[in-house]
């Protein structure tokens, strides 16, 4: 059965995420006006980083169960991890949990088990930063994925199939992305093909639409290209976004429209919980 | 109260296939002349959790009387023992704020013919009688295990949802075997017994590590075992002359 690949140091999967960098996205979340979009999606990537890091952290060290990257898309392609991993494309989580850009130390209310708040101190490493400039050329990005996946399936054949999530507020400038993404959703390890999830950032005040399994329900024909773009969900990831009590039906696509930041956060965090049996 | 004389135990363990020894995370604990023995399954999602389980058998074991006359020691125990040495890098110190988590299951001989078992989570004891499966505890059918069994904490964080702790007890006559596993390992046993090839004396004769440790390959090889780490304690007694 495909998506049942056990993860272990031997055979690790790969994360991968494409990240929006055009000068739209320097305007705000519709639902958030004090939030640019490019910093709200910065923080959800370094938030799973972090999350990432954290399920693979022991008293011995960190498992390499993950190879993470990051392709920023506006400018420029760039791999976009920043500090000593500046440059590098995919690397193993151990890479990443001891190489911060920076650690910043950042306040959380936590409950104070009489009924209130407190503050409480944690650390908050970073590993990329917002940028926001020049238009916006997906489909290089999604080829420069491909290719990176490609040689990661080849080292590891077997391998959970690797996730790649795109994350974007506009429309292709360098053409129709449906074909490097069919190309990089035929990609495939012996446990199936490559999954590709988008996610759709707005400047409206509209409610996100999660998860659909129609692209009728998308209102607007760069979002209906996004939807298209997405891979089913496999039952695992259909399970997972049942339990967070979203409606799955079958054909149901990793796909977000209208996100905004909370809906991001969930987003990253379903869809990188596709891998959940560890050795 | 004294245990029955003669008690005897023995336990084996081994690590989740592709794992080293030394990330072998339950933990196992026994005291014949006390009548005391007990597992533990350390939540692999925490990274101090074999240090955790450890303390906890250990503290059972040594310490009679409620939980929560030696809880609050483990707990400081592990916050002193986790903290001990270097600085944590910045991924060990959240770890360490979300504590770890274990289940526990501990067994004690209350007299020469009566034992008490209390448990949360899912390792379960086995009370075999002639061959036969007397008594399941705390989970009756393979079906009971999930991915979230109860556990204890070693931090007490507010909010938390209080874990459920199961009692029972049973009689003990000689030629009687406790059996205590875990998870997978119980839940490997529960499903062969339900379908009706209980493999109780085969496990009751397990007198070697090698020869657990080539069992339990054998059933991960065969897809009957969870790939996981497997711990059996045996508690037995000869039968007397007379039986």
């Amino acid at each position: 059965m495909p998506y049942t690949a056990e993860l272990s140091r031997t055979n690790p999967t790969c994360f991968l995420f494409l990240i929006d960098q055009s000068s739209s996205m320097a305007e705000p979340f519709g639902a958030q006006p004090d939030k640019p979009k490019a910093e709200g999606v910065a923080d959800g990537i370094n938030r799973l980083l972090q999350n990432l890091v954290l399920k693979c952290a022991k008293v011995g060290g960190i498992r390499d169960y993950f190879h993470v990257g990051v392709i920023g898309y506006g400018p420029r392609i760039c791999w976009a991890l920043g500090g000593d991993l500046a440059g590098q494309k995919l690397v193993p989580i151990s890479l990443v949990a001891n190489h911060p850009l920076r650690v910043e130390q950042r306040t959380r209310k936590v409950d104070d088990g009489a009924g209130g708040l407190v503050d409480q101190n944690f650390k908050f490493p970073v590993w990329f930063e917002a940028l926001a400039a020049g238009r916006t050329p997906m489909c290089q990005a999604i080829t420069t994925a491909s290719a990176e996946v490609a040689a990661f399936i080849e080292r590891y054949p077997d391998c959970y199939p690797p996730l790649v999530i795109n994350i974007s507020d506009g429309r292709a400038t360098d053409g129709n992305p449906e074909i490097p993404a069919q190309t990089l959703r035929a990609l495939q390890s012996s446990d199936g093909h490559v999954l590709f999830f988008n996610a759709h950032l707005s400047a409206a005040k509209a409610q996100p639409i999660e998860y659909p399994s129609d692209e009728k329900v998308v209102p607007d024909a760069d979002g209906q290209v996004l939807f298209r773009m997405s891979s089913e969900l496999p039952p695992s990831l259909q399970q997972a976004a049942r339990n967070e009590k979203f409606r799955v039906e079958p054909g149901t696509r990793g796909f977000v429209f209208n996100a905004d930041f909370v809906s991001v956060i969930r987003f990253l965090d379903i869809g990188t919980r596709a891998a959940q049996s560890f050795r | 109260m004294a245990a029955p004389s003669l008690l005897g135990w023995r336990a084996f363990w081994l690590a989740k296939q592709g794992h080293r020894d030394d990330e072998y995370e339950d933990a196992v604990a026994g005291d014949a002349a006390a009548g005391r023995f007990a597992i533990a399954d350390g939540a692999s999602e925490s990274a101090f959790a074999a240090t955790w389980a450890r303390l906890l058998v250990e503290a059972f074991v040594a310490r009679p009387g409620p939980w929560s006359e030696w809880l609050a020691g483990a707990r400081s125990a592990w916050q002193q023992r986790c903290t001990a040495g270097a600085a944590l890098p910045w991924y060990l110190e959240e770890k360490l704020a979300q504590g770890a988590a274990a289940t526990l299951l501990g067994v004690s001989f209350s007299g020469p013919d009566r034992w008490r078992a209390a448990a949360v989570g899912d390792s379960c004891l086995f009370h075999v009688r002639g061959g036969r499966l007397e008594r399941s505890f705390p989970l009756r059918h393979s079906t009971q295990f999930g991915n979230e069994p109860d556990l204890l904490l070693s931090r007490t964080i507010p909010g938390s949802v209080r874990c459920k702790r199961w009692n029972t007890n049973g009689t003990w006559r000689p030629g009687d075997v406790l059996l205590l596993a875990t998870d997978a390992l119980a839940q490997s046993l529960l499903r062969e017994a339900e379908a009706g090839h209980g493999a109780w004396t085969a496990c009751m004769s397990v007198d070697s590590q090698e020869q657990f440790a080539a069992a339990i390959e054998g059933r991960r090889r065969r897809g009957l075992i969870r790939n996981d780490d497997a711990t059996l304690l045996i508690v037995s007694a000869p039968a007397s002359e007379n039986d």
